[in-house]
């Protein structure tokens, strides 16, 4: 089985077209996975925030759009070449979320989207593959696949 | 017991142990600062530089140490939610300090600050939604960034986002960036300010029209001194008055103007000002109104004893447990999310806001910001 981490942004397409490539060529199963993160729900206790119940709604609908948009882009891209895949979504902090799927479901492979990123970039995200490399099991092979 | 019940939201214990942990690291704060202080007057050298070159007072000790620890400590994650609401302690210490002010201070600074918010923050929040818009930065991100970067950070986000219709990437990177811009203002605009003499009413003048998140403008204040305090909180409380008013523009700039309405949900304007409307200023111009009626059951701060004076007594461990929020709740991997084009926005509205809000204070001078209480 495949697991591929999606999240909408650019770099995912290219997780997923090898993920199909890789998917259809073995043949493995393949399933997406992405993880809602509420990060931004944190926030709705600012000081003098106003409107703090609109706010919470429009965060949950807003990543829940971004979950369907990815949902259907994998979807569209999996059926145009052929292949039958699952798509998962997961609530909570990704890198922890990402793990515990490892954990439950034990793929074979895990492919990873991300973008060439200077010093700062590496800084601000601290590389979530990189990350997923050295907490996730070893059984596991992983692939990054960067933009 | 029934009626008692709904006076708590039903999961109200989860904010228990966080809360409880803010008020110890307020108290051990208090009594840091108690201590510094003693030390100093016994001349003790480190105690004096701490208390006079590094100006160290139980803000700052709050405020650093609460950094320190969200960021070298792996608190546990049921501290979270009592830390996030310990914040909002600051808001019944702002009504309290209502008892600061007489309606001579209210129409004069408060005036002063209304025509100085009209113009920096009212200012800046259509300038930056015109040239994100000129630019071709998405509706999404230049809404958020010119009513964060104009009004209040990170609570004009929360207010303008649902309007704009901003995305979650985009709103990481426009409070990632709030956040760093205002937590870098509030650790060197006191220095700046101490550095080229500015009187405390100058600073808290300036310090209410530049520093783009409220809770670092009133720490950095209250850091100050309290003339910088009673000054900045008047001016702010003019600048949350306009939270309505920008969040109604730019439903106008970018929803009505352009015809974008959905049919089927039109939105209601009368509405929306009454929800993004700070109702807890009431309770600040309340006091103000009573502390201008003089009426001596009531007292004042400075009369030992008196109801106002218990009040005045009580704000600064509101403060407290506010800034130990603020504080803990400071998360370098938050400020690490600015990025993008809401980096450079904040940038230069920060920037910008800073050159020209000195200047302009410095023209006005600290006759016109100064709060007399009556006095």
């Amino acid at each position: 089985m495949i697991l591929v981490c999606i999240d909408g942004e650019p770099h995912s397409k290219r997780a997923i077209q090898w993920a199909i490539r890789l998917g259809l060529s073995l043949p493995a199963e393949v399933t997406a996975l992405h993880v809602i993160d509420p990060y931004l729900k944190k926030f709705y206790n600012e000081l003098y925030s106003q409107g703090r119940k609109q706010y919470l709604e429009y965060v949950d609908e807003s990543l829940q759009g971004a979950a369907d948009q990815a949902c259907r882009e994998f979807t569209e891209m999996c059926e145009t070449q052929g292949l039958e895949a699952r798509f998962k979504i997961r609530h909570g902090e990704p890198l922890q979320e990402i793990l515990e799927e490892l954990r439950q479901t034990l793929p074979h492979m895990l492919i990873t989207g991300g973008k060439k990123l200077n010093a700062w970039g590496r800084f601000r995200s601290r590389g979530l593959p990189f990350r997923l490399q050295k907490k996730a099991d070893t059984s596991t092979s992983m692939l990054s696949v960067i933009d | 017991m029934q009626q008692l019940k709904h006076l708590f939201v039903p999961d109200w214990t989860r904010f228990v142990p966080g809360f409880l942990f803010c008020l110890v690291f307020a108290f051990l704060g208090m009594n840091l600062d108690h201590l510094v202080g003693q030390y100093h007057t016994v001349g003790i050298a480190w105690a004096t530089f701490l208390y006079e070159e590094a100006q160290f007072n139980y803000v700052v000790i709050l405020l650093l140490g609460g950094i320190l620890v969200r960021n070298t400590i792996p608190l546990p994650k049921t501290l979270f939610p009592g830390i996030s609401i310990a914040r909002t302690i600051i808001k019944p210490g702002i009504i309290i300090l209502g008892v600061h002010y007489v309606w001579a201070d209210v129409v004069r600074v408060g005036g002063m600050g209304l025509a100085l918010t009209a113009v920096f923050i009212f200012g800046t929040a259509i300038v930056v939604m015109w040239l994100c818009k000129k630019w071709g930065v998405s509706d999404g991100l230049g809404g958020i960034m010119g009513a964060g970067t104009g009004v209040c950070g990170v609570s004009a986000i929360i207010a303008t986002s649902p309007v704009v219709r901003s995305s979650p990437i985009e709103m990481a990177y426009a409070i990632g960036t709030i956040l760093l811009f205002g937590t870098l203002m509030l650790f060197t605009m006191p220095y700046i300010g101490t550095s080229i003499n500015l009187s405390e009413p100058e600073f808290g003048g300036w310090a209410a029209i530049a520093i783009l998140n409220t809770a670092q403008l009133v720490a950095a204040a209250e850091w100050y001194g309290t003339e910088a305090r009673d000054t900045a909180v008047l001016i702010n409380v003019a600048r949350i008055m306009f939270l309505p008013l920008v969040v109604l523009f730019s439903v106008w700039f970018y929803v009505l103007r352009t015809g974008k309405q959905d049919p089927d949900h039109k939105i209601n304007k009368w509405l929306l000002v009454k929800d993004k409307f700070p109702i807890f200023i009431l309770g600040f111009f309340l006091l103000v109104f009573l502390n201008s009626l003089n009426i001596e059951a009531f007292g004042s701060p400075r009369i030992e004893g008196s109801p106002f004076w218990a009040m005045n007594a009580s704000y600064t461990w509101l403060f407290a447990i506010g800034f130990s929020g603020i504080g803990l709740s400071i998360s370098i991997e938050d400020m690490k999310k600015a990025g993008g084009k809401a980096f450079t926005i904040g940038m230069v509205a920060a920037l910008v806001k800073m050159v020209l809000g000195l200047g302009v204070i410095l023209l006005i001078g600290a006759q016109w910001l100064r709060v007399t209480g009556g006095n």
